[in-house]
């Protein structure tokens, strides 16, 4: 009989988290004191891996008597499409999420012990944290607890044994060795679904959500997963600065008043319009009516009106990098521009995207033995409606902490008390052998070529943010187009290898984004359908879910619950 | 794109940070002399990071991208 240790090295735990950034090193730690063994395996170097170096250094931080308050706006912010049992849980244990990772030595914003509020927005408070020091405290965390750690290994497929996922296979990207896991609980910590656009560039593309797919796991709200922001041509994507008061056409003109005028009296911030979406919305408007591109011209503004402008500093240490909090001082350094000279173009980007794992209160997902925490399932858990988590500031690393809890514990209890399953030769072969085809295919199609193909998509407003019958039809095809190319491609090293799987990844987040925007004729939240402008609560309050059969994705549309959740839309 | 200078590469001491926190994985190690190398130019996309997390300086970040991604409009 053929064993599957001819196939690659087999490495055994009881947990293992496939992705080690904050979501899945905190998973690790609340599995570890379950008394299990546990595996942590990432793309990159854990301490330094996934969307946390790169993004903004806050966290929601609600106190619990705030919870009920914020849990009304946050529903009739997802357009009461919210799973609102798991809306509730994640309010109500963001607090003492945040200060359990305090007292794990993760370096929050805190004087004697008590973590300070940095920022009081009307629908919650934040606090803030050190971005360079908060994954290498947390990576030591992990490490003093036993919890093991493999850098630059890249997982493909999840490994099942009947009903159950019992591990997953992968290759390391230096050793281009293939690697066999076998786990009792298997935990999807690898980010959402980027489609890695041209600035905020993040480095997951969704590899956990396709895995989970292929395993047979359920995608729910995947049409919601779209974030769009805003922010200079050249340089970060986003500021909490409110510099877009001032954008300017192509013509000269301030237009955001034309909008939303609420904004420039100060009655409402852009974050509370939907989260930034509006400033979006408002650019978008512009630039199809042929007045772009959009500019912003710090000549023009008064001493007062700068100050307003350039009101949020990022950490000091970030001054005079791709990052800076002195994006002025950075444009004169890194770039041909001149602030004080010319007008700066800003743009809309394509940043966020789909966290589609549908899971439950614990974080599991719809096959056992695997779980899912952060990104890959913000958009899953129906905790946040019709809306994606890039609209919400400081929301990203407040769901990962809550979910990671919920999932450690979890996934920790069931492979203390589970045996291990089987994962036979023949399965594993299959996947060993499809996981490295690429390497032994020659071809002229070019990887680079059909990633483009696959972002025209993703990232045009025209295609994934203004949604349209015709418009989605002719991008669905273009991803048929793409995965027809993906199926006859070459790679010649491992490098090639992991980005041939990344697109992989992205054409399925691509495919399965639009179908469901195809399914769903109506407007609600992110999810805007040109042809069905109109929130349409009589049909449509129910949830588009996804699961792969037979090799083909199979879409059903679920009523919500409403008889169980305390929140029902105007109406109904 | 990134660039490891040759005149300040001399700092580099192999502590793979670079490798660790590039999104892209364009770096390796040159195990014959223990300094970061740039293997995959072509798929760094200018975002910065290994500029800012080397410890040691060694890393310089330009604008300009081989590898181009499509604008929203």
């Amino acid at each position: 009989m053929r064993r599957i240790d001819e196939l690659g090295e087999v490495i055994t735990t009881d947990v293992l988290v496939i992705g080690g950034g904050l979501g899945g090193m905190l998973a690790a730690i609340k599995a570890k004191d379950k008394g299990v063994d546990v595996l942590v395996a990432d793309k990159g170097g854990i301490g330094w891996a996934g969307q946390m170096p790169s993004t903004g250094g806050y966290v929601m931080f609600l106190s619990p008597d705030c919870v009920d308050e914020w849990f009304k706006w946050m529903v009739d912010s997802g357009k009461y499409l919210n799973d609102q049992e798991w809306t509730y849980l994640y309010g109500k244990e963001n607090c003492e999420s945040v200060l359990e990772g305090l007292s794990l030595g993760l370096p929050f914003d805190q004087t004697e012990g008590k973590v300070n509020v940095i920022h009081r927005d009307k629908h919650y408070t934040t606090t803030r944290y050190d971005q360079d020091k908060f994954l290498i405290k947390l990576k030591s965390a992990v490490v003093k607890r036993g919890v093991r750690l493999l850098d630059k290994l890249f997982m493909v497929d999840l490994l099942r044994d009947n009903d159950r996922v019992v591990g997953a296979i992968g290759f390391g990207l230096i050793d281009g060795k293939t690697y066999i896991f076998r786990a009792k609980s298997t935990i999807i910590a690898s980010g959402g679904c980027m489609p890695q656009g041209h600035r905020f560039f993040v480095v997951n593309t969704g590899e956990g959500v396709a895995m989970a797919y292929r395993a047979g796991a359920e995608l729910r709200n995947i049409e919601f997963g779209v974030t769009y922001g805003f922010g200079y041509k050249e340089g970060e994507l986003r500021r909490r600065s409110p510099t877009y008061l001032f954008y300017e056409n192509a013509l000269g003109e301030r237009f955001m008043s034309r909008y939303y005028p609420e904004l420039l009296s100060g009655l409402r911030s852009g974050q509370e319009l939907g989260g930034f979406f509006s400033i979006v919305d408002a650019m978008a408007k512009e630039v199809r009516a042929g007045r772009g591109p959009i500019y912003i011209d710090f000549r023009k503004l008064t001493p007062e009106e700068k100050e307003v402008a350039l009101r949020y500093k990022s950490l000091p240490r970030d001054e005079g990098t791709a990052l800076g909090s002195d994006f002025l001082k950075f444009l004169r350094e890194k770039t041909d521009l001149d602030p004080d000279r010319q007008r700066i173009e800003v743009v809309i980007q394509r940043y966020g995207g789909a966290g589609p794992l549908r899971v439950g209160l614990d974080c599991n997902t719809t096959v056992k033995g695997l779980w899912a925490v952060g990104d890959a399932c913000t958009q899953g858990s129906g905790c946040f409606g019709a809306t994606g988590i890039g609209q919400y500031p400081a929301n990203g690393v407040a769901f990962a902490m809550v979910s990671a809890r919920r999932a450690g514990q979890s996934a920790g209890e069931y492979a203390a008390t589970r045996p291990k399953g089987q994962a036979d030769y023949q399965q594993v072969k299959l996947l060993v052998d499809r996981m490295l085809a690429p390497l032994n295919r020659r071809s002229d199609l070019m990887l680079d070529r059909v990633v483009y193909q696959i972002q025209e998509t993703l990232i045009p407003i025209e295609s994934y943010l203004y949604r349209e019958s015709g418009r989605l039809s002719r991008s669905i095809a273009k991803i048929d187009s793409a995965k027809q190319q993906l199926s006859e491609l070459g790679t010649k090293d491992f490098h090639g290898l992991s980005r041939y799987h990344q697109a992989r990844s992205m054409a399925l987040s691509a495919e399965l984004g639009l179908k469901a925007a195809l399914i769903r004729q109506e407007s609600r939240g992110n999810h805007i359908r040109e042809d069905f402008p109109n929130r349409d609560d009589k049909n449509w309050l129910k949830w588009i879910v996804v699961k792969e059969e037979d090799g083909n994705a199979k879409f059903s549309v679920e009523s919500l619950p409403l008889e169980k959740y305390r929140l029902k839309p105007y109406g109904i | 794109m990134a660039v490891l200078d040759k005149s300040i590469r001399e700092r580099c001491n192999a502590c793979s940070v670079c490798l660790a926190i590039c999104p892209q994985d364009v770096f390796r190690i040159d195990k014959t002399n223990q300094k970061a190398t740039i293997e995959y130019l072509g798929d760094c996309v200018a975002c910065g990071m290994c500029e800012r997390f080397c410890p040691r300086d060694c890393l310089e970040v330009t604008f300009e991208r081989l590898r181009k991604a499509p604008l929203p409009y």
